[in-house]
């Protein structure tokens, strides 16, 4: 018994406490960064337990008008998008074989199950009766709501993202046997996950489509979720550049030692593929537009503000990310990538609050408190990747060793 | 106006049409712009980041584990580990002198732990391992020069009691990880801006003793800090 309590003690001490004891390890983590979001934490998980008890209202500005709010418009649209690097970075890698890109896999993939379940926390704090949510799985579908679907290829994909991702927890557990298992399922996971991204990712622009009077004009259109698959894509690779340059500097001593011409030679792969999408995207947007048939509109407010999505969020990083391919400029692929992603979430805030019920007369505008649950959600993930990564095999991308051995 | 009229689809379709062909049309240079520079790209990308160093310019012995910050620890024995700085602290700085903790006291691993000075400017060397100091080479305290020369044999700095000493060593890296990663980092120093060009010959000659100097003159107590990452 002794025996046991010591072996979970040290390996407490090993695995989780990085070889300090408890008192070392809070003296270690006591940094103003750290107390800074303990703040920001402390103060949303308290706004979320008054949510839940007092109701939606006591909190949020959301009103039968504008049931959907930043918690879907950011939390769920945006961070749904911004985790497709997932399964865009691992169809690359396992379903086309371009193996460089490997060593960004397993980032990409904990980006992509960090990314949706938090977008889950945060659909769980705007649903009215959040004890609900597993109905469209277990007890009553509603086969007929797009949120059927969406709803059942999250529930999925977070599967997959998880087992995807068990690889590497069986690694930092030191289990082999299971893990080399569970990397065998990867191709199988990979192309399930990319079937259930395609089918989901649209579908959350398909959601619009059940409103067209609600959307302005401008956003609206018939290929809104052509438009919402295409930019997922480029909202993962640009996300991918962004978070792998972040992840160098920062888990530099987790990192497995690499020459920076290696992270810079994928930045400009990376890059290059996403100004082709950013490319397509742009002209299909235009088609977009050519549908409506309201170019009238591109004179009034909303319309200068369109332009400006298009033109300096769309198209401007589509030329900063061919030049700067083109050129070899690691740095500038960079703030393309930056520019691209802070443009998909534009678009989805203009398609889901700044355009959505845009003509009543009472416009939502969201809360401090919905507003402080979004960052809690967002600081919140960005802790959870720290710790796995400060612990887990994620940035190294050690191999299982061969079977055998 | 109603903003969800009809349109006529004629002139909708008309533009759509324009649009596509547009797409077509301009999606040829544009691929011819993106492809053409793929040589190039890589060509500029290996041009910032100069070719390997020589082999042989940092020596990784068998059997010592490094910090990132460029110290090193070596097992002795149970619980007992012996400490350095790693030949790229010793280049890099080029220490006159040595501050080392008095035996008795407590080093943290990742926390500074002994100073190198010169030029009347002190840097920060991290311990690689946590414990207690019970030794210290007074040979290299008095000599550093000399212990630069020999910087995993007589030029060992300190005896470590440290109780965690396999944790420890599991943050530590060593044997062909640690080769890639001192490679990284002399890359890395020697893509700097503002490194002399003879940092970057491949003539096969050993770099000169106090880099940080050659690479950023005044400013190389910053430039120290960064690669010790102190």
């Amino acid at each position: 018994m002794t025996d046991t309590l010591t072996r979970a003690r040290a390996w407490i001490r090993e695995k989780v406490l990085l070889g300090r004891s408890w008192r070392e390890y809070a003296r270690a983590i006591d940094t103003n960064g750290n107390r800074l979001a303990a703040l920001v934490v402390a103060a949303g998980l308290t706004v979320i337990a008054y949510r839940f008890s007092g109701g939606l209202a006591a909190v949020t500005n959301l009103s039968q008008d504008t049931p959907w709010g930043l918690w879907i418009g950011f939390d769920m649209l945006c961070g749904v998008a911004l985790a497709a690097g997932g399964y865009t970075l691992a169809s690359a890698v396992y379903i086309l074989g371009l193996e460089r890109y490997r060593p960004v896999v397993r980032p990409a993939i904990l980006t992509g199950f960090l990314g949706y379940l938090f977008a889950v926390i945060g659909l769980l704090c705007d649903l009215g009766q959040p004890w609900r949510i597993p109905y469209p799985i277990f007890y009553k579908y509603g086969v007929t709501s797009v949120m059927f679907e969406v709803g059942w290829c999250v529930f999925l994909y977070l599967t997959v993202l998880g087992l995807e991702f068990t690889p590497t927890v069986f690694e930092w557990l030191g289990w082999a046997r299971i893990g080399r298992r569970a990397k065998d399922m990867t191709l199988g996971l990979t192309a399930f996950g990319v079937v259930l991204s395609t089918l989901h990712q649209s579908s959350l622009g398909s959601l619009f489509l059940s409103a067209p009077g609600k959307v302005h004009p401008l956003w609206y259109s018939p290929f809104l979720p052509v438009f919402f698959f295409v930019s997922s894509v480029v909202a993962g690779l640009s996300m991918v550049i962004v978070e792998s340059a972040l992840s160098h500097r920062a888990f530099q001593h987790r990192a497995r030692p690499r020459p920076a011409a290696e992270l810079d030679e994928l930045t400009i792969g990376l890059g290059r593929a996403a100004a082709l999408l950013l490319f397509a995207f742009f002209f299909l947007r235009l088609q977009g537009l050519a549908e409506g048939g309201r170019w009238a509109e591109l004179a009034t407010g909303y319309g200068a503000w369109y332009l400006v999505e298009l033109l300096g969020l769309v198209l401007a990083p589509c030329l900063l990310f061919a030049r700067a391919a083109r050129a070899g400029d690691a740095g500038a692929v960079r703030v393309a990538a930056a520019l691209a992603v802070l443009g998909v979430v534009v678009q989805r805030l203009n398609v889901s609050i700044v355009g959505f019920q845009w003509n009543v007369a009472h416009r939502y505008v969201p809360s401090a408190a919905e507003v402080l649950v979004s960052v809690t959600l967002v600081t919140l993930g960005v802790l959870t990747f720290r710790w796995i990564v400060n612990r887990m095999p994620v940035l190294d991308g050690r191999p299982l060793p061969a079977a055998g051995h | 106006m109603d903003p969800h009229a009809f349109v006529s689809p004629v002139e909708a379709k008309a533009i759509e049409y324009l649009i596509a062909v547009a797409y077509l049309v301009l999606f040829v240079p544009f691929w011819r712009y993106l492809d053409g520079g793929t040589a190039r790209a890589r060509a500029a990308v290996r041009a910032r980041v100069p070719a390997r160093p020589p082999a042989g310019w940092f020596v990784v012995p068998d059997g010592i584990s490094f910090h990132p910050g460029h110290t090193w620890a070596r097992v002795d024995g149970e619980g007992l580990a012996t400490v350095g700085a790693d030949e790229f602290a010793f280049k890099l700085v080029a220490p006159e002198r040595m501050v080392l903790p008095p035996t008795g006291d407590e080093v943290r691993q990742g926390e500074p732990a002994w100073l190198f000075g010169a030029d009347g400017h002190d840097v920060a060397l991290l311990a690689p391992v946590s414990g207690t100091v019970t030794e210290l080479n007074t040979e290299a305290l008095r000599a550093p020069e000399a212990a630069a020369r020999d910087p995993y044999g007589r030029g060992w700095l300190m005896k470590v009691r440290a109780p965690r000493l396999a944790a420890d060593r599991k943050q530590l890296l060593d044997g062909p990880v640690a080769r890639r990663w001192i490679e990284a980092v002399t890359e890395a120093l020697r893509a700097r801006a503002g490194a002399p060009a003879a940092l970057a010959l491949e003539d096969g000659g050993a770099p000169v003793d106090g880099l940080a100097r050659a690479v950023d003159g005044p400013e190389w107590p910053a430039v120290a800090r960064e690669f010790l990452l102190s």
